[in-house]
């Protein structure tokens, strides 16, 4: 078991409380987010059915044994943090919990090294209490004043006080509607600032190859190739529990992403995409970017993370799960956890393979059919991605027509046809009641309807993809055109130095 | 994003699909009937209407799937999804030497990974102008459609007389 698969059931014991007793919603929407506008309830049920369509052995341990076990398992920087969120949460509704003496074992899960401070008053009892004073900590707004007030009482470990910065499972929520989708992806912005680190200390852990080490969250995250335009792909797997993901007995998911990396005047960022190339049965979502920039004397991390699961949760539910897989959380641990811990090493992290920004688009057409330097792990797609890339991918050879002017053309042509069947009718209705209709007559009708029906269907079936294509090039991409009329490469246009890796 | 697009372009694949085959079993049947020389006037009547009810509902189907595609671009614009910059500053024109300074995006906002870019008429310069001693800006970006990336730019500032005097790179997370 990890600590963050036990963290990971407490949110959810909490959840399950908050089920059964609706009247703590409002308690647990102080802390919590989707819960103040109720649309997070049930978010664990929804998520462990999903997990089990997918790991049907996959399981989330009790409260009970999640709790029993942090008790014996000390926090450590950012992790520490994120157990004095929960326990302050699950403290707050102990009597709604499944669990026996809940309120005991919560505060043995929380008197940990690492969180409890170096005080002789910093009892359990004590330090369970000031994470649930609401003096203190009555909001997740109040979260800096708990950590300081917290260090400078010595209740609460020193170490904690880089992290009153930052409040865990707090990004901002936007449901981002796509014209179309069944559901919205929930797309989570962070923003926080320290001055404990600089940004040239800080980029050094933004390399993914740097995050397994900095969370125990991602067990896998490792080059597998670059792209035309410079990017790199990178192979992620995430677990709720790195060392039983094997067995399947715990939700991970795995999916490959695009990496670009960018130095910018005062910083760096990292900008992230699932890879188009390889199909992702958990996840069509994911994508993101981190920003270190130096502002004066401190360091502003701006994150921004969307993500839509293949199931239709809810955006408060995403932000949620989001929150207790602690998924959204990777730039607080690499700035406050490991560039913090290693701020005074030069060599520390890696080096960031920064460019600058690049100046053209570069059609995805010209990566797929010039992508490179894969492994043949990364090179596996399936049939389905290859079709689908491939509708993505193929360049109208022709100027795309504005779809008001295709639509007003299959308003003329649908007019035409009805106009020529009323006549066809009509002539056929006639010569019924004139009773002249001959098998040569019929025979001809037939002949004209048949030559009609084939050519209008296809005309039609051929405005409908001037349509498609239409509502592709307007909306999907709606600045690719407008890019390349501020290039001098143009569509063919290869890499060009701005966007190489600095290093490969 | 490209989802909802794929499923519109789905959408008439299906369609043309469906019509190709029901036109194909029509024909299919007329001729089997040609060649046995079953073809007498009522089977002629009777197929007549069936080809006429499958021509209009040919016509309804390809009306309905372009109000779904329709439907589709309202949906855009129903959820617009505008993000705010951090603020960026100006070298120059700290002094009234320069005046008023009138602020133009030089060209679109390109994306990190460099497959798109968000065109200059999504995006509002706050302010446009500045006058002398202000030196900040930033800028709000309509990112509806776009991934969730950073992008890049640069802003043009102009003296009074529309030349330039400064260019300041600008970025955006959307």
């Amino acid at each position: 078991m990890s600590e963050h698969e036990d963290l990971f059931a407490v949110y959810g014991a909490i959840d399950t409380a908050v089920k059964n007793n609706p009247e703590l919603a409002a308690t647990v929407g102080r802390f919590l987010p989707g819960y103040a506008s109720g649309g997070a309830v049930g978010w664990f049920d929804e998520f462990t059915g999903f997990m089990r369509q997918h790991a049907p052995d996959a399981a989330v341990p009790t409260a009970h044994e999640a709790l029993t076990r942090l008790a014996d398992t000390p926090a450590r920087g950012r992790m520490a943090a994120r157990r004095i969120h929960a326990l302050s949460v699950a403290a707050r509704v102990a009597d709604h919990l499944d669990v026996p003496d809940a309120a005991t074992h919560i505060q043995n899960a929380h008197h940990v090294e690492g969180v409890r401070g170096t005080a002789d008053h910093a009892t359990p009892e004590n330090v369970i209490g000031l994470v649930t004073n609401d003096d203190v900590f009555s909001h997740i707004s109040d979260w800096t004043q708990l950590v300081n007030h917290g260090v400078a009482t010595r209740l609460l470990d020193p170490s904690l006080a880089v992290h009153a910065s930052a409040r865990p499972c707090s990004g901002e929520l936007v449901d981002v509607h796509t014209a179309g989708d069944e559901f919205p992806a929930a797309e989570l912005r962070t923003s926080f600032e320290t001055d404990a680190v600089t940004a040239p200390q800080a980029e050094r852990f933004l390399e993914p190859s740097n995050w397994p080490a900095a969370s125990e969250f991602w067990c896998l995250m490792e080059q597998v190739g670059t792209t035309p335009r410079g990017t790199r792909t990178y192979h992620e797997i995430v677990s709720l529990n790195c060392a039983s993901r094997a067995d399947n007995s715990t939700w991970t998911a795995e999916a490959f992403l695009d990496f670009a990396f960018v130095r910018t005047s005062n910083g760096a960022r990292v900008s992230y995409q699932l890879d188009p190339d390889h199909e992702n049965p958990q996840i069509d979502v994911d994508e993101g970017a981190l920003s270190v920039q130096q502002v004066g004397n401190t360091v502003r991390v701006d994150t921004v993370k969307r993500i839509r699961f293949k199931h239709p949760f809810n955006g408060a539910s995403l932000a949620m799960i989001m929150c207790a897989l602690g998924y959204g959380n990777i730039a607080e641990k690499l700035v406050l956890d490991c560039a913090v811990s290693h701020a005074g090493s030069v060599t520390a992290g890696s080096r960031f393979p920064g460019t600058n920004p690049p100046r053209r688009v570069q059609h995805p057409r010209n990566q797929a059919s010039k992508r490179s330097s894969r492994t043949p792990a990364a090179a596996r797609t399936s049939r389905a991605s290859r079709t689908a890339r491939a509708a993505n991918t193929a360049a109208p050879q022709q100027p795309v027509r504005p779809a008001g002017d295709v639509m007003r053309d299959m308003i003329d042509e649908m007019k035409q046809v009805l106009d020529e069947y009323a006549d066809s009718y009509d002539t056929m209705y006639t010569k019924l009641q004139s009773r002249s209709l001959k098998p040569d007559d019929v025979m001809e009708s037939y002949s004209q309807m048949l030559s009609r029906s084939v050519r209008r269907s296809a005309t039609l079936v051929g405005h409908g993809v001037h349509m498609a294509k239409s509502v592709r090039a307007g909306y999907s991409k709606p600045a690719a055109a407008d890019g390349d009329r501020h290039t001098d490469g143009g569509a063919s246009a290869e890499t060009g130095a701005d966007t190489s890796p600095a290093e490969g | 994003m490209a989802s909802n697009f794929n499923l519109a372009i789905d959408g008439y694949i299906q369609l043309a699909e469906y019509l190709v085959e029901q036109w194909r079993d029509r024909a299919g049947d007329l001729a089997a009937q040609i060649e046995s020389r079953d073809l007498n006037p009522d089977a002629m009547m009777k197929t007549a209407q069936d080809w006429m009810t499958m021509a209009f509902q040919s016509v309804a189907l390809v009306v309905n799937e372009a109000f779904d595609a329709g439907e589709a671009m309202r949906g855009s614009e129903d959820h617009r999804h505008v993000v705010v910059s951090p603020p960026f500053a100006t070298n120059s024109g700290g002094t009234a030497a320069h005046g008023v300074r009138t602020l133009e995006l030089a060209g679109p906002l390109i994306a990190d990974l460099g497959h798109d870019a968000i065109p200059v008429s999504a995006v509002t310069l706050r302010p446009d102008s500045l006058p002398p001693q202000q030196t900040t800006f930033e800028l709000v970006v309509d990112g509806t459609g776009h991934p969730a990336l950073g992008y890049s730019g640069h802003v043009s500032v102009l003296d009074a007389k529309g030349e330039q005097i400064e260019s300041v790179d600008v970025w955006v997370m959307t």
